[in-house]
């Protein structure tokens, strides 16, 4: 996905992307976790959990390129510092040719940006309170945006 | 004279370094190497691809007539020219008078910045033209987004409970 991203084949590197994504929600289907509610199943539970954590903060980190802001949410509930993802910001600067003139410039300092690589999730790390990374669009969106374009 | 070999087209970005202030003249001229990457729609592939970089040649002599490198010296060729192709919404050409036209200041008060990131980049005109609708926009939010990567992202195992793992895991490091 990297060498995808790396040739700007941004389409094909998020349909990598997302066919890992529907990997993982198989196996959580496939092993249906939310069954092992017997004391002697608490191991297999833990182990689960334990690997659909790891999962999640994988492909948070490769998703990470197309959904900044969700990312930065993700990595946040697994114990991570400062941005995933930092963000560009919008600065007011002069003309390097004409000091007197100044104007505003999409910019950003990527220098601390952490390297696209596996973070192993430690065993037994508590993870947060989950809160909302994406709203689920009411269908009247398409024809109130409709009626703006008439 | 490496350092002149390397140096940018004048107004144009590189990769590979913050920019604190954009690159003017004299940047250009100081700053050492970096790739260049341009990105644009189909109808300048023609321009950036064979005529701008043979300007920069000339400017340069490094033309078929040779000559000497002017002022700010040889200037570097595109690493890479990156093109689109062209995107339509709802079947109609992009036009604000015509109010067929999306503001950004609409979109981040109505809606989530990452989910028309992600709809750019999954179904975006990158090697064919396409078209932006509302409906796919929903449905590819909804069904992709919400459904597909959110679903396996927090809400099933963050439990807030202790990931006790297999002995093979407990050997794992992590944060």
């Amino acid at each position: 996905m990297g060498d995808l991203i790396g040739r700007h084949r941004q389409k094909a590197a998020i349909s990598e992307a997302m066919k890992a994504v529907g990997e993982v929600n198989k196996y959580i289907t496939d092993t249906a976790p939310w069954t092992f509610t017997g004391e002697d199943q608490r191991e297999r539970l833990a182990t689960v959990l334990h690997v659909l954590a790891q999962c999640v903060v994988d492909l948070n980190t490769i998703l990470s390129p197309f959904l900044p802001h969700a990312a930065n949410a993700v990595d946040r509930l697994y114990g991570g510092t400062g941005d995933l993802q930092p963000m560009p910001r919008i600065e007011e600067v002069s003309d390097l040719d004409d000091g007197s003139r100044a104007y505003p410039v999409i910019t950003g300092d990527y220098s601390g940006v952490r390297a696209w690589r596996r973070t192993p999730v430690a065993v037994g790390a508590s993870v947060a309170k989950p809160t909302l990374v994406f709203t689920k669009l009411n269908p009247s969106v398409v024809n109130e945006e409709l009626a703006g374009l008439a | 004279m490496v350092r002149r070999r390397h140096r940018l087209p004048v107004g144009l970005h590189r990769v590979g370094a913050s920019h604190r202030r954009p690159p003017g003249v004299a940047e250009v001229v100081e700053r050492p190497a970096g790739p260049s990457y341009y990105f644009m729609g189909k109808d300048n592939i023609t321009f950036h691809s064979q005529i701008w970089p043979a300007e920069l040649l000339a400017y340069a002599g490094g033309g078929s007539r040779g000559g000497a490198p002017h002022t700010y010296g040889v200037l570097n060729l595109p690493t890479e020219v990156v093109s689109s192709e062209f995107l339509t919404m709802e079947g109609l050409k992009f036009s604000s008078s015509k109010k067929v036209v999306i503001y950004v200041r609409d979109l981040l008060a109505r809606y989530q910045p990452d989910t028309f990131r992600y709809f750019v980049a999954a179904a975006g005109p990158e090697s064919q033209d396409s078209d932006f609708t509302w409906a796919e926009f929903v449905r590819r939010t909804n069904d992709e987004l919400v459904a597909g990567w959110a679903t396996s992202s927090p809400r099933r195992d963050a439990h807030r409970q202790e990931l006790r793992g297999d002995p093979d895991r407990r050997a794992a490091g992590g944060r």
